[in-house]
């Protein structure tokens, strides 16, 4: 497939199995990065990504097989060992810690216990430098980390990973959280590092992301490697069949036929809503059977939008009005919502989601328990049975409700939450980007699920970052910028452009300035790098 | 999830100073309260609490390092290492005749280490759950103890009463308790401080980032340990001879206190002087419920409300601190 | 059980592929129920006079005392918490019943009474373990210190008092209820025991208690009520905990406010022997009764080898250490990530 570089490879799989248990979750894995290239790892959730990064960051040591470095045969027994080879990483999971300051979250783990690896204000300026090169604040570096968004705290992981020494940078899904100026300026970086002979380990599910940045990828398929491509022979459409294994792969670009919804048929709306104190106000209707979409840069409202929406914020004015079988109900707490009709699906997996010493079954059904009980009590056979249809309608991998949550891998996760709701069968649906981490064919099948939903009559409500996925599946989308509703676009208008020019506060039609009031500043040209 | 109604004034304050602060104020309130109440406080009475207060000082300041080292981090067993000290010093030394100064004291830093170290290891090498492998060492010292010791005992070598004086312009055990501050000031200079804190408020990002999580825990069960050694000794002082069945008892005073200086349990946040301040605090209101003449019974009702009070204020002012 | 949406330890429906660390999990949950079993053949061996009728009621009495005692402890701990107010509440009703009945209350009244005190004990437990999330160690420290001291008000410290015959005999160990030859005491706890199961793996409540244990932001969300679990948790421990201080009337005859204080450590010990974690979200009662029984024959054992009161705390140091050893362990930080 690739021929193979002639220089030794900087780090080399050779033979890996790995087992958690029984569980196989890597066999016969073989990887060779370059130096100098960024490399590509795509398969879908649960195909070994994650392990793979893991080995080769000294979490995990693999059952059999040879972890190599610069040709030579290693024991990675530590994160701080892989750093010592100059192996630095940004995991799937953002880890920060809230009490500790960001300059103290960015270089723990350089000192040793107690020499200190550098003075306080060499560290602020190689911080600095790296926050700046990535175009956030370098005021995230000071505070502790409490009131960070995840897009800033994903900053301050990619910052812990660059101002080390560093040969290889592995970025598992890193990128998955980041704003799009952000993101490219992050691409920009790496090019520079590329040149300079570093490499990069780029995990992503998104194809647009790996046309863009990679040289070469290699493909997982359930625990093994299909193989390695270089670029050229990287379409999204090859990658996706070396993925699934099957030659219609590619096809969910197209793009689902959006239906106009009836104007006056509104089930759920915003009464003069304010977001944050200063913010102008806004109404927004959601149509009955409508996927709306929620678009925007992170930090821009939209998260506090659907959680407003939800009940599972208040708004600092307005009203959020759900309709009752004719009349108008106001939305005053998410529980509330719920007997309304109105199921929420939180964003944040790990903290806001999944119970981790629960089985499959358990976090998949608790939310809708009571509906299977009488005086508290419920009838096991019933949940179990219920279990089971949900998690076949999602396609959880393994279907075994007895299965323990944290063995599975962060999309099929993702799926049994997003069964938790589906269980209730609300009349309104609500996520918070419920597709952040979710391999491609899952995705497909999952807007053909909300698809379905809305033709039996549920509203869905989406937030996503991706603006390819906002134009795949949804009907509308309500673009917030500057923590209002700045665009709700639909029908013809409803393009790659019109999106990206909203969240920054433009109509395509009028591209030369910001015509609404203090967005974030106007980007240059290269965001448009991002087009597909 | 709430929108917090505040006034953004206290907001702001309660942002910029330390974790410690309502601590510190009440324990202004109480040195106001214990002045008015007693005459001889202000002229040199204060000294006398300070040395009855001092052993509940140095043990909640012990009991810092592993409650910061988060993880569920506690050290049960404080209260029976500082028995242990009592009775080695009791029933080991005296009885050979070896009760010069520094022999003792390097006995009983010895003796804290031991405890720590095996702390320490059951809780980082082995791997068992903090509160379950001190409860355990709790036993077994405190039982040990006894069984060593028996009968309490009242003989003492003369140099000990240095720790009890209060003949200077500060009374000696001051001295000991700023000694064992000043080392934790050093060590706060040193990378270990930030290495702790990471550590204690989210364990796996300070291990994915490259920090030897298991060295970090295992010094800060062995610096607990040193620093029970010395309350024992100044302990041991104090009650005037060895008693294995007192140490025990300050245990859960101990973490009371540390949870009074501002300290989160769950780790990660306050440091060793927040400690010292909720242990005087704690040992304050005690005094000054012992001065108004409340009968032990009032005085339990009460140190039970003002403890609950005390958390409830502490609570309060952290989320101040942390609110948007 | 017919069900497969159980915690770890409870058997499932096999399907495939097997879950990582079921085998693990499986192999320290028989070792956890079959250690009573191994701990009564030692008891029995080494000390005459257990294996009779006699001998094992009495065990039974003392296993139902510290087990109706663990009760609060147990689902304190699963919602990852800990209740060090229960040996005040032990006191409470112990001083309560005994001094109220010598003065000449119906023992109606005195239940009905202590019922009262200590669902306002567990209320307050819940309510302020829920604010600002304070740490329940601390909460029911100083709830504790309260407890105590107003009984000790309101009695004026008296330790006189009585207790009714029939409470007497329930604890006595060839005591009968209903001529079937148990004492009431140990009917009254497996009696506990058979609702406090069927509550943790029958209910909506019992799901949720595991649910907030094991992540609270995320059990808000998914309609669970923190604050309302947590004040039922706490009460009903509380009101376990004053029956097992009514049973310890039986015992002494007298009213003691201290009498409840070695199960501040015995009631942990019997939850961390049988092996429920204590970050909360896993466990069972059924494992704590398991740790009860082994502990209680090992004090037992103890006893019949003449060991002093002292060794014998050491002994049991030791004998957690080991325990734990085995099942209890910690995962290492890297197999969190
Ligand atoms: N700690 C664990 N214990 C048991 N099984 C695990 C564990 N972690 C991962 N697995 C299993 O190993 C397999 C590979 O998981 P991995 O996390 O590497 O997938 P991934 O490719 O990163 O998926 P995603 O795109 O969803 O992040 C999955 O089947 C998963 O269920
Ligand atoms: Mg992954």
């Amino acid at each position: 497939m690739s021929t193979p570089p002639i220089e030794p490879a900087v780090v080399e799989l050779a033979g890996i199995t790995h087992r958690y248990g029984p569980t196989v979750a890597l066999s016969d894995c073989r990887l060779s990065i370059a130096p100098g290239e960024v490399h590509g790892l795509v398969g879908e959730n649960g195909s070994g990504k994650s392990t793979v990064v893991k080995l080769l960051s000294g979490i995990m040591r693999p059952t059999e097989g040879e972890v190599r470095v610069g040709g030579r045969a290693v024991e990675l027994r530590s994160p701080a060992a892989a750093q010592r080879h100059e192996i630095v990483t940004v995991f799937q999971e953002t880890l920060v810690s809230d009490e500790c300051s960001g300059i103290d979250n960015v270089f723990a783990g350089t000192d040793g216990i107690f020499r200190r690896a550098r003075s306080g204000r060499a560290e602020r300026q190689a911080a600095e430098q790296v926050v700046q090169s990535l175009g956030a604040p370098a005021s995230i570096l000071q505070s502790s980390p409490h009131h960070l968004s995840l897009a800033e705290r994903q900053v301050l992981t990619l910052t812990r990973a660059l101002v080390r020494p560093w040969r290889l940078l592995i970025l598992d899904e890193a990128t998955s959280a980041l704003d799009l100026s952000t993101r490219d300026r992050l691409f920009a970086l790496l090019d520079d590092h590329r040149r300079e002979g570093r490499s990069v380990l780029f995990v992503s599910h998104r194809m647009d992301e790996l046309e863009i940045l990679i040289d070469r990828a290699t493909v997982q398929r359930s625990g093994r490697t299909v193989g390695t491509v270089d670029k050229d022979e990287a379409t999204p459409a090859r990658l996706l069949s070396m993925m699934s294994g099957r030659s219609d792969a590619g096809e969910h670009h197209v793009r689902a036929e959006a239906r106009a919804r009836k104007a006056s048929d509104v089930v759920l709306r915003g009464v003069e809503l304010g977001l944050a104190a200063q913010a102008p106000a806004f109404d927004l209707d959601v149509r009955r059977g409508e996927i709306l979409g929620i678009g925007g840069l992170d930090g821009q409202g939209g998260s506090h939008l659907v959680e407003v929406l939800a009940g599972v914020r208040p708004s600092t004015s307005g009203r959020v009005e759900v309709d009752r079988d004719g009349s108008w109900t106001r939305v005053t707490g998410y529980r509330q919502a719920f007997r309304s009709g109105i199921a929420y699906v939180p964003g944040k997996r790990q903290e806001e989601g999944l119970f981790p010493s629960l089985t499959v079954g358990d976090n998949l059904s608790l939310a809708t328990l009571p509906r299977y009980s009488r005086v508290g009590v419920f009838r096991a056979s019933s949940v179990l049975a219920r279990v089971r249809e949900e998690m076949s309608r999602l396609g959880v991998v393994p279907h075994d409700p007895s299965y323990p949550i944290t063995g599975l891998s962060g999309g099929n996760a993702q799926k049994v939450l997003v069964g938790r709701w589906l269980a209730a069968e609300p009349d309104v649906l609500i996520l918070n980007d419920p597709l952040r981490g979710v391999d491609l064919g899952t995705k497909r099948d999952f807007y053909a699920l909300l698809r379905e939903l809305t033709e039996a009559g549920t509203t869905v409500v989406m937030l996503s970052t991706e603006i390819e996925e906002l134009l795949t599946c949804c009907d509308r989308v309500a673009v917030c910028q500057a923590e209002r509703v700045f665009d709700v676009l639909e029908g013809e208008e409803l393009t790659y452009d019109a999106v990206l020019a909203a969240m920054f506060g433009r109509h395509v039609d009028a591209p030369a300035g910001p015509t609404g009031p203090a967005g974030p500043a106007p980007h240059d040209s290269h965001d448009r790098k991002v087009t597909l | 999830m709430s929108a917090t109604v505040a006034t953004p004034l206290l907001q702001t304050v309660a942002r910029k100073v330390p974790y410690f602060v309502p601590a510190l104020v009440a324990v202004g309130v109480m040195l106001l309260l214990t002045a008015s109440e007693s005459e001889t406080f202000l002229d040199g009475g204060w000294k006398l609490v300070l040395v009855y207060a001092s052993p509940l000082v140095l043990l909640a300041m012990a009991q810092a390092p592993v409650v910061l080292s988060g993880g569920g981090g506690l050290d049960l067993s404080v209260g029976p290492t500082a028995g242990l000290v009592s009775v080695v010093i009791a029933a080991v030394l005296i009885p050979r005749d070896l009760s010069v100064a520094w022999l003792v004291i390097v006995a009983a830093i010895l003796t804290g280490a031991a405890a720590g170290a095996v702390n320490a290891t059951l809780v980082t090498l082995v791997r068992i759950p903090p509160i379950i492998a001190t409860l355990a060492t709790y036993l077994v010292f405190a039982g040990l103890a006894t069984q060593v010791l028996g009968a309490p005992t009242g003989f003492l070598p003369e140099w000990m009463s240095w720790f009890t004086s209060v003949d200077g312009v500060l009374p000696n055990v001051l001295y000991v308790i700023l000694g064992v501050g000043l080392v934790w000031l050093l060590l706060t200079r040193t990378a270990y401080w930030r290495n702790l804190l990471m550590v204690g408020s989210n364990d796996r990002a300070a291990y994915t980032a490259g920090v030897n999580v298991t060295a970090v825990r295992f010094l800060a069960y062995l610096l607990t340990g040193v620093m029970a050694g010395v309350a024992g000794l100044v302990l041991t002082a104090v009650l005037g001879g060895a008693d294995s069945t007192v140490g025990p008892t300050y245990t859960l005073q101990a973490i009371a206190a540390v949870a009074l200086g501002g300290l989160s349990l769950a780790g990660g946040r306050g440091g060793l002087f927040g400690a010292a301040v909720g242990a005087v605090l704690l040992f304050l209101i005690q005094n000054y419920l012992t001065l108004t003449e409340a009968s032990s019974f009032e005085l339990r009702m009460a140190y039970g409300v003002v403890l609950i009070v005390a958390i409830v204020a502490n609570g309060a002012w952290d989320r101040k601190r942390k609110a948007r | 059980m017919s069900t497969a949406i159980t915690q770890g330890d409870a058997p499932v429906a096999a399907a495939s592929p097997p879950p990582p660390k079921r085998r693990a999990v499986r192999a320290s949950s028989v070792l956890v129920y079959l250690s009573p079993v191994a701990m009564f053949v030692v008891l029995t061996l080494t000390t005459p006079g257990v294996l009779s009728t006699t001998g094992v009621m009495s065990l039974l009495v003392l296993a139902s005392v510290l087990g109706l005692a663990a009760v609060g402890q147990t689902w304190a701990v699963m919602i990852g918490g800990i209740d060090l107010s229960i040996p005040a509440t032990i006191g409470m009703a112990n001083v309560l019943v005994t001094t109220l009945y010598a003065e000449g209350w119906g023992f109606g009244r005195i239940v009905l009474l202590v019922a009262v005190v200590s669902l306002a004990i567990g209320t307050a437990n819940g309510l302020l373990s829920s604010l600002f999330g304070l740490h329940p160690l601390v909460v029911t420290l100083g709830m504790a210190s309260l407890v105590t001291g107003s009984v000790l008000v309101a009695t004026d410290g008296n330790t006189g008092g009585d207790v009714p015959g029939f409470v007497t005999d329930a604890v006595s160990p060839v005591g009968s209820l209903w001529g079937i030859g148990v004492p009431a005491a140990v009917v009254l706890w497996l009696l506990t025991l058979a609702v406090v199961l069927a509550v943790e793996r029958r209910t909506v409540f019992g799901r949720r208690l595991y649910a907030l244990g094991s992540n609270e932001r995320a059990a808000r969300l998914a309609l669970v009520r923190p604050v309302m679990i947590r004040v039922v948790v706490y009460s009903v421990g509380a009101l376990c905990a004053s029956a097992a201080g009514l049973l310890l009337a039986g015992f002494s005859g007298g009213a003691s406010v201290s009498i409840g204080d070695p199960y501040l450590f015995s009631t942990i010990t019997a939850v961390v022997v049988g092996g429920t974690s204590l970050l909360g979200g896993a466990g069972t009662y059924a494992r704590t009764v398991a740790g009860v029984l082994v502990t209680t024959m090992f004090t037992t054992l103890l006893v019949g080898l003449e060991i002093g009161p002292n060794m014998q705390q050491v002994m049991l140091g030791i004998a957690i250490l080991l325990l734990i050893t085995v099942y209890g362990r910690d995962r290492h930080v890297a197999q969190r990530l």
